[in-house]
């Protein structure tokens, strides 16, 4: 049993990867640091390791899609990232593609775990 | 705190110099984020120091991910040539190896011990030699981004049905054998020049007995020629190289070929203008091993082939290289 927990594991990890660019941008309309994105994510149910979150937000602001800011106002200095023009026409596309996705997917694996063969 | 310092020290130094001030400090508040909301705002404890960097992961990772690459000393597009340079390498330096085993042993059968000795020791520190130069030029090809377009599998281009390489025509096909023995002649070549240039040399038998072997080459002052000769021996083995990128004759190839030959013969010629090349002694030792005086006929005949040497050495390098030319051309040429 912990043979297919382990399997499904990885490849929910291979699920879950794509999926975390979008969680990560749908909060940047208004500017986040590292640590409250992490807390944010998983007060909706998604947990991202943090070793993945910093460098993703690294990544996304060299892609040119998240700008950042230093603030050096509170007790200890934090990065802010947010979304740019070109960051949110990119979130807004990444949308519409992931509805498509449920879609099809509902489409294909059934609504609620109902009948899995197909038949209905 | 030092805890915490020693890990961002682990993550940055994996990561470009302009990267890491930003980063070190960027982690420095998410470490700290991360403990007030775990433990509160106090003075922290090692015990929860240690477990808020657990959570961070093994800083070689998290610098992989901050680099969004995995770095390589040699990338996956010319891992493959880089394998196959080092079998037919080692092929080659195992045959000649054991060239020089088998003809020490001939020589002097009662030391075979030592013989064998010697040819494995000889054999560790080449392969360590070649293993070494290979994974060197193969490093700086990649850290350049020297690689050929058919080795390329991650290409950007859209990739067409009309990129597919013709079917080779058969009359124009190199054979992989072919250049692959190329460089092994040319490694073994290598290896008698460098360890046992005192082999290459005109066996004297008296009675049915090996007298010995007078070195044809000066031996003393060989050493001082071996850049020379690795440079030509390492043109070779990358003109061999050539043929197997190319796997067919095609003009361009021809026209590197003669290039290359007509560079090879250049360095020849220098290379025998210095007289150095020969053994100085060779005369008084064939004297004194063959048991031939001076005044034979056989003395004389001897003495003019070996003063007519250089001549007749370099001609035959000329006649060589001018049949690979044109064996190069025809190939290409021809329909």
């Amino acid at each position: 049993m912990s043979d297919t927990n382990e399997l499904v594991n990885k490849l929910m990890q291979e699920v879950r990867r794509g999926t975390i660019t979008i969680g990560v941008l749908s909060l940047l309309k208004e500017p986040q640091y590292g640590y409250s994105l992490v807390t944010m994510l998983k007060g909706k149910g998604v947990e991202v390791e943090p070793g993945t979150l910093y460098p993703l937000l690294r990544r996304l602001e060299k892609q040119g899609i998240l700008e950042s800011e230093w603030d050096t106002n509170e007790s200890r200095p934090r990065k802010y990232y947010f979304l740019n023009t070109k960051g949110e026409e990119v979130y807004n596309m990444l949308c519409e593609e992931w509805k498509k996705i449920v879609t099809s997917m509902d489409g294909l694996i059934g609504y609620g775990g109902g009948d899995r063969n197909g038949n209905g | 705190m030092e805890m915490v310092e020693r890990y961002i020290y682990a993550v940055t130094q994996r990561l470009p110099e302009n990267q890491r001030e930003d980063i070190a400090e960027e982690l420095r508040g998410i470490i700290e984020d991360m403990l007030e909301a775990h433990f509160g705002s106090q003075n922290y404890t090692e015990e929860q120091v240690h477990h808020v960097l657990l959570e961070l992961g093994n800083p070689n990772e998290l610098a992989e991910q901050y680099r969004g690459s995995k770095r390589y000393l040699i990338g996956p597009d010319l891992f493959p040539s880089f394998i196959f340079i080092l079998k037919i390498v080692s092929l080659a330096i195992m045959t000649a190896m054991s060239i020089v085993f088998v003809i020490e042993t001939i020589i002097e059968p009662s030391a075979v011990i030592g013989n064998f000795i010697s040819m494995v020791t000889s054999l560790i520190s080449a392969a360590a030699q070649a293993f070494a130069w290979i994974t060197i030029g193969f490093a700086i090809a990649d850290y350049k981004g020297i690689v050929p377009d058919d080795l390329k599998k991650n290409t950007t281009r859209e990739w067409t049905p009309t990129d597919l390489p013709e079917i080779p025509d058969r009359k124009k096909q190199i054979k992989r054998a072919d250049a692959i023995i190329g460089i092994i002649f040319s490694v073994v070549a290598i290896v008698f020049v460098t360890f046992s240039n005192e082999l290459i040399g005109v066996p004297i038998f008296r009675n049915d007995e090996l007298m010995g072997i007078i070195p044809v080459l000066n031996v003393e002052s060989f050493n001082s020629l071996l850049p020379f000769i690795y440079t030509i021996v390492a043109i070779s083995i990358g003109k061999e190289c050539l043929k197997l990128i190319y796997g067919k004759w095609t003009k361009q190839l021809a026209l590197l070929t003669m290039i290359i030959n007509v560079v090879t013969l250049i360095l020849v010629a220098l290379l025998f203008t210095d007289q150095v090349v020969w053994n100085p002694g060779f005369m008084s030792e064939f004297v004194e091993l063959g048991g031939v005086s001076s005044q034979d006929e056989l003395y004389a005949l001897i003495k003019q082939v070996w003063e007519q040497a250089t001549f007749w050495t370099v001609i035959g390098f000329v006649v060589v290289t001018i049949i690979d030319t044109v064996v190069a051309f025809y190939k290409a040429y021809r329909k």
